[in-house]
């Protein structure tokens, strides 16, 4: 009686059944004797349903991600919002790479600060207030040196540094270094480029670390960006402000006829999304719009409405564009 | 006191050891019990870390009243709706998940025992080659009968006689557990 459990086997996998099968399975689910059959068949295929399913889910990388974050988490941050005086320093930086550790050494201390979940405020031995993107990590050590504040950067931050000009305070990322001479700037990493932006003060823009000592290095007046290009091994100045670098923080956004590659850019990091677009999608149109405190739905939908595409919400954090 | 309620007093005691015991032994059955409310699988796993963080941090302010499976469950799912009321979309969501627990499954059914993993593992891999394959990618690969049979140029005849033999092999290889599981189910519905 090898026909059964081809039933059985059929319809706990969803497969369709006909009518004397479905008269099969019916006899069997309600009839006393075989009922207890029927439960151990639908129970063992649940069972390896549910070890396929506890399969795909990858524990280990988890704990390895989650052991890191609780001897991160050991290390006492408080004051959550403090407010250094106006003397701050505003900076944020964002680098895509693993984390080069080769400054950082010696018998102190090293002590990180990651924001995996949301956007976290920290601050550091000096007083200095860091907001930590999600996703976002920062090393330094307990007592920083006495020369300088060094602080490395993967992810996404904004920091209030406390002034003091005996010791600079330079934030390092992947490629490059910003040393603060007193001042508040904006720094972006992208996969090959480091963008720093300043809006008030001065800011020295170096290639690589600054144990490196190179002599490609720029200084920065307010309203100027420099772009370092990792390919090129070349700093570039520019007049321009890219004026939503800080909307990871405030949340207010602005496109003038910006075009459409560029407004997804923007959302994404912004939002923490992930954005398929679709190839047929034309994203040199362009879009005018200011958005102050709005969710990323609605600004999605704003995006997707203006430009006549549909716009498909593909996950909590995921959407999908293409052509209507 | 069950091993479980053991662990978790070594924990509070601030043994990391127990704490990643506890972790991989619930890491995976809590995820799959979040995709009830969320179906993005990344933020699922995210609210589970974030959640296993906390409990670290708090774990001596913590005072566990019922089983200790019974409470992580239930921090989960308060994690899960708080995420969905905080995204703010999905208000007829959260309404939907709070007010329809008819559909909601128990967190059993999520949850395995180490042993039998490996015995399904085991017995799945003892299968003929054949038949191992095709019921693998019915189940692991989620493809349909029809899928099966074009993928690997046989007849869906072929694959309903193989699918039906493993669940019959299955069956007979888990038996010392299934009968475990059975005489569970009768002992829940009489108490019905």
């Amino acid at each position: 009686m090898g026909e059964k459990w081809n039933i059985l086997a059929k319809y706990f996998s969803k497969e369709s059944v006909n009518d004397s099968e479905k008269e099969y399975i019916d006899g069997v689910s309600a009839t006393e004797d075989s009922k207890l059959e029927y439960k151990a068949a639908a129970k063992t295929m649940e069972k390896v349903d549910l070890y396929y399913d506890l399969k795909k889910i990858d524990t280990k990388a988890a704990w390895n991600k989650v052991s890191r974050q609780m001897e991160t988490k050991t290390m006492k941050f408080r004051n959550k919002l403090i407010r250094v005086a106006a003397v701050g320093i505003i900076l944020i930086a964002t680098a895509f790479a693993v984390w080069r550790f080769s400054l950082i050494s010696g018998k102190s201390t090293v002590y990180s600060a990651d924001s995996n979940f949301e956007t976290t405020q920290y601050e550091l031995p000096d007083g200095s207030v860091v907001s930590l993107n999600k996703g976002a990590k920062l090393r330094f050590k307990k007592h920083f040196d006495d020369q300088i504040r060094l602080v490395k950067l993967t992810g996404e931050a904004f920091f209030t540094v406390a002034r003091n000009v005996e010791r600079p305070f330079v934030v390092e990322t992947r490629n490059a270094s910003v040393k603060v001479l007193g001042t508040s700037f904006n720094v972006y990493q992208g996969e090959n480029t480091t963008e720093v932006f300043v809006k008030t003060g001065k800011v020295q823009l170096i290639q690589g670390t600054l144990a490196d000592n190179s002599k490609n290095r720029i200084d920065l007046i307010p309203g100027q960006t420099g772009i370092f290009n990792n390919k090129q091994n070349k700093i570039v100045k520019r007049q321009a402000e890219n004026e939503n670098s800080l909307a990871w923080i405030t949340r207010d956004i602005t496109f003038n006829f910006t075009d459409l590659a560029t407004v997804i850019e923007t959302v994404k990091r912004v939002y923490n999304l992930k954005v398929d677009v679709e190839q047929s999608v034309d994203l040199k149109q362009q879009i005018t719009a200011t958005f102050n405190q709005q969710n990323a739905d609605y600004i999605m939908e704003v995006v997707a409405i203006t430009l006549d595409l549909d716009l498909t919400k593909t996950g909590a954090t995921s959407y999908r564009i293409e052509t209507n | 006191m069950n091993n479980d309620q053991q662990l978790f007093s070594k924990i509070q005691d601030g043994d990391k050891k127990s704490f990643e015991l506890l972790f991989k032994t619930y890491y995976a059955p809590l995820c799959l019990f979040v995709r009830q409310y969320i179906s993005d699988l990344d933020e699922g796993e995210e609210i589970v870390q974030g959640f296993f963080l906390k409990l670290w941090e708090d774990r001596n302010k913590i005072i566990i009243a019922t089983t200790v499976r019974s409470y992580l469950y239930g921090a989960i799912k308060n994690r899960c709706l708080n995420y969905i009321k905080h995204q703010k979309i999905k208000q007829q969501h959260v309404s939907e998940v709070l007010n329809t627990n008819a559909s909601e499954k128990h967190a059993s059914n999520f949850f395995m025992e180490v042993d039998l993993m490996k015995k399904i593992e085991a017995s799945i891999d003892s299968l003929p080659p054949r038949r191992k394959e095709i019921f693998v990618l019915s189940r692991e690969q989620g493809l349909k009968y029809r899928e099966i049979a074009e993928k690997l140029g046989i007849s869906i005849k072929t694959v309903e006689a193989q699918m039906g033999q493993a669940l019959k092999d299955l069956r007979e290889k888990l038996k010392d557990y299934k009968q475990l599981l059975v005489s569970f189910i009768i002992l829940f519905n009489k108490g019905k």
